[in-house]
């Protein structure tokens, strides 16, 4: 039998039932935990829906500048009318939710796909998201490629959705870490890793520390900061016309800045109001995305970031001290050349369109692949063209 | 070309030449007059194997052979747009078959998604951004006709390096189209050749022969003649 563990004080509005999952016999020392098969409580959703069904717009003339109130009022009308959460936790308990402990003491929130046939399984996969996104990211991902003999984990960062945040600095390493213990736990000593947005950044920094656990990377853009961190002057063309449009991009990304220096001023607001979460993150859904992106992904998400209360936690990575970026200095600096076979899919409504030569100055690029449509969150909007790439390449290097 | 389905069309998009396709109910045979320009064609035979082809320039005519059922696509690029990593020289009057599963093609180290006819300009602003295709706007300017400054040295270099082909043979090319375009307008060919700066109609027979591979009389009798593949 399992032992049993402190269990972590469930935060405010959440219950607190937990199940001990049946430990592997030949791993006794394991301990996993599944979700509780309700991880909000009743009164947090009516609390929801209230807040919701007294939402306030406000009714200026100003030009119309970030989410509209037209395009929130659908929103708002389908997160009322069309939504229900526990939809949500159905999703998540089809794909295998479970709960484990770090080290010390958080509760870390995962899907988990295993093979049918553990002996029979082909290269596990670690899928990494970014922010504003959970786990929840790779629904739709996630039964591609378990069906084609792939065991599948995909964790929520900490400080996302159900996973805690530390007490300590929340570090790009510190989720790396979490992440590679969970894979470790599960007995998956050598994977693939998928990543976007953050998750490229935590991806890289894997690869740097774990080389040998990380068999490949898959990464849909390289890290962000990798823009800010090349010698122009040894730009290509083509990687100068990217980086002058990483700029432009930069430049009007006001909410970059936002999360890094007013994260507590934008917290009070979307802690306290459903909607006002919902205008923020459907901004960058409609922006970066194709046709692929639905609504209710949209609302889903927001959702779990209201419940959860974890907008200020979700947004540690851009404000934490390691990510005061340094982009004064000159030369290629900051992060090393990492040799770990590495594919890259890159979806033409995401940000930007980097060049490989420009993948190639900081991953040992083998497949570089441009997407007929698709942006940003490129599983939820065109999973099989993903999954085609990601299992073309896990073939190639297994 | 008509029996054989073909059609082209121009694009708001300077990189691009021209997009053309053809679907080939019965399958058939075509000349395609020597010229500088290249691209990259896709296709599609009866049984559904696809392919795709870097195309090359080709000073001299190409015999193509469309077999029944087979569908082609594809872009054709102007002699001053050219790949950054692979020299037109190497591919003078050649077709190189590029890996496909007829979903992507791949290019210079690039999986790109095999476009369709009415979304070829997505493909070329794709191969600009990975700085696979560039091109040079003042060769542009030099094979339009333009005076630019340049010893004609330095215009030979210019002009083979970024077109596989020297300025001289290029302004052949043009010729001979331009003298096409008159005889079609209802020139003679005595008319055609001295408006298009041949010193007399046997220079332009002569021209045809080796660009075209047929005289102008054969031409003016064929169905399909081999400059009608573009304007």
């Amino acid at each position: 039998m399992a032992e049993i563990f402190n269990r972590p004080t469930p935060p405010p509005g959440q219950c607190g039932r937990w199940h001990l999952a049946p430990t592997p016999e030949d791993h006794p020392r394991t301990i996993h935990v599944t979700a509780p098969t309700r991880l909000i409580d009743s009164a947090a959703l009516d609390d929801l829906k209230q807040r919701i069904m007294r939402t306030r717009l406000h009714d200026s003339a100003a030009q119309q500048l970030g989410t509209s109130n037209l395009r929130l009022r659908a929103l708002v009308d389908q997160w009322q009318n069309a939504f229900a959460w526990n939809e949500v936790e159905a999703t998540m308990t089809e794909l295998g939710s479970a709960t484990t402990m770090t080290t010390d003491g958080r509760r870390l929130h995962y899907l988990h796909r295993p093979a049918a046939d553990r002996d029979q399984a082909r290269l596990p996969l670690l899928l990494l998201h970014g922010w504003p996104d959970t786990s929840l990211q790779f629904g739709r991902l996630m039964p591609l490629l378990a069906d084609a003999g792939h065991p599948v984990v995909a964790p929520t960062s900490p400080g996302f959705g159900f996973s805690d945040e530390p007490q300590g600095e929340l570090s790009p390493q510190l989720v790396a870490a979490d992440v590679h213990r969970l894979m470790a736990e599960l007995r998956y000593a050598r994977y693939l890793v998928h990543a976007t947005d953050w998750g490229a950044t935590v991806a890289s920094a894997l690869a740097g520390e774990r080389p040998g656990a990380v068999a490949a990377l898959h990464l849909l853009q390289p890290p962000f900061d990798r823009a800010f961190q090349v010698d122009r002057t040894s730009a290509s063309a083509a990687e100068q016309t990217y980086l002058e449009h990483m700029d432009r991009w930069s430049d009007r990304a006001a909410y970059v800045t936002a999360h890094m220096l007013q994260a507590d001023t934008l917290a009070a607001a979307f802690t306290d109001s459903p909607v006002g979460l919902l205008a923020w993150l459907a901004d960058k859904y409609d922006a970066w995305s194709g046709d692929g992106i639905r609504d209710e992904d949209i609302i889903a998400n927001s959702a779990t970031m209201w419940l959860t209360a974890t907008f200020r936690s979700s947004v540690r990575l851009y404000s934490e001290p390691a990510a005061d970026w340094d982009t004064s200095g000159s030369g290629d600096w900051g992060a090393a050349r990492i040799e770990i076979p590495t594919a890259f899919a890159v979806f033409p409504d995401d940000i930007g369109m980097p060049p490989r030569e420009f993948a190639e100055r900081f991953f040992a690029v083998q497949r570089f692949t441009i997407m007929p449509r698709g942006g940003h969150w490129a599983a939820l909007e065109e999973p099989q063209l993903l999954a085609d790439d990601l299992l073309a390449f896990a073939a190639d290097v297994s | 070309m008509g029996d054989m389905g073909y059609d082209f069309h121009g694009s708001p998009s300077p990189l691009v030449g021209l997009v053309w396709r053809v679907h080939a109910v019965d399958g058939g045979e075509y000349t395609d007059a020597g010229n500088e320009f290249w691209g990259l064609s896709f296709d599609v035979d009866a049984a559904g194997a696809p392919g795709a082809w870097l195309i090359g320039p080709s000073p001299q005519p190409r015999h193509l052979v469309i077999r029944a059922g087979e569908r082609g696509w594809g872009v054709e690029f102007p002699a001053h747009v050219f790949l950054r990593k692979i020299p037109k020289l190497s591919l003078l009057g050649e077709m190189r078959a590029l890996p496909t599963d007829g979903r992507f093609f791949e290019l210079a180290g690039v999986r790109f998604p095999v476009p369709t006819y009415e979304h070829m300009e997505d493909l070329a602003d794709a191969l600009v951004a990975q700085g696979i295709l560039t091109f040079d706007l003042e060769l542009a300017r030099v094979l339009a006709g333009e005076d630019v400054a340049y010893s004609e040295r330095q215009l030979r270099r210019r002009t083979t390096g970024a077109a596989g082909l020297g300025p001289s043979r290029i302004e052949q090319l043009q010729r001979a189209r331009e003298a096409y375009r008159l005889l079609q307008s209802g020139l003679t060919i005595a008319q055609a050749a001295v408006a298009a700066g041949y010193s007399d109609q046997a220079h332009l027979t002569r021209a045809f022969r080796l660009i075209a591979g047929s005289t102008p009389k054969q031409l003016l009798a064929d169905d399909l003649d081999p400059f009608m593949s573009r304007p």
